[in-house]
């Protein structure tokens, strides 16, 4: 699975590859863990990097946290 | 389930420095053409469980693997030694230009068989294991398929199983007024990798 931040820009969604991942998506990640038999799931990021170490950081412990809870 | 990152050369000190809260990298196969970075590619591979992810194969396009795109992609692949490699269900380019951007196909019956032939010569000549990716796209096109159900024939024509991106389903879900988790629903579970 992939996983990357998005934005909403005049009421159009895109995947920015910038931003911390948002609740919904992580909703939706729970949703497909606690059915499917996933291999693995990358965080993806392609700018703002000098913010990425702390968001990155973040999120995978959220990541390994609703892993964990499986 | 393992939980890793996609990596960038920007980020290479910090996922040196995470230890094992980066149990696998994904890394972007063109970034490492040409033979770039070689010695980089060799470390991670001895590393980490490796995916090596392509974003110019272009398997929606008419005809088969370009062969200078699929040697070089298959010399990152033996570079890496990776677990998993995936693709895009998109086309890049056409016969003469690189688009540069992921562009939809229309989700016919054969478009699904052009595509699930392409990535079973990509998985042979890898002999690895592919993914399949879901794109987001401002344009809905119409088929004679939903994008659920082709996306599930490709797979099973292919033998492969889904990359699914969560944040392009859920883009496409919001623009384009569906629901995700029906979405999920239909495609099965037992196909999301």
């Amino acid at each position: 699975m992939h996983l990357v931040g998005s934005s909403c820009h005049g009421g159009v969604w895109s995947d920015s590859h910038a931003q911390p991942i948002q609740d919904d998506l992580w909703d939706l990640f729970s949703e497909i863990i606690s059915k499917g038999d996933v291999d693995a799931a990358f965080i993806e990021r392609d700018s703002r990097f000098e913010d990425a170490r702390v968001d990155l950081t973040r999120d995978l412990s959220t990541m390994h946290r609703l892993v964990n809870r499986e | 389930m393992l939980c890793g990152v996609g990596y960038r050369h920007p980020l290479r000190q910090w996922i040196k420095d995470s230890g094992n809260t980066i149990e696998c990298l994904e890394i972007t196969a063109e970034h490492f053409y040409a033979g770039q970075q070689r010695s980089i590619l060799h470390e991670l591979g001895r590393t980490y469980p490796i995916s090596v992810h392509g974003l110019g194969l272009s398997l929606g396009s008419p005809g088969g693997l370009r062969s200078e795109d699929l040697c070089e992609f298959v010399g990152v692949v033996e570079a890496c030694q990776p677990r998993w490699i995936s693709e895009h269900v998109a086309f890049t380019r056409t016969k003469d230009i690189d688009l540069g951007h992921l562009n939809p196909v229309p989700p016919t019956v054969e478009n699904a068989e052009l595509i699930a032939a392409k990535a079973r010569e990509l998985s042979s000549a890898c002999e690895c294991p592919l993914l399949l990716e879901n794109i987001t796209s401002s344009l809905r096109l119409h088929g004679d398929l939903n994008e659920t159900d082709f996306l599930k024939r490709i797979c099973d024509l292919a033998d492969c199983r889904l990359l699914l991106d969560i944040t392009n389903l859920y883009i496409n879900s919001r623009n384009h007024g569906f629901d995700a988790a029906a979405w999920m629903a239909e495609v099965g579970a037992q196909r999301i990798g």
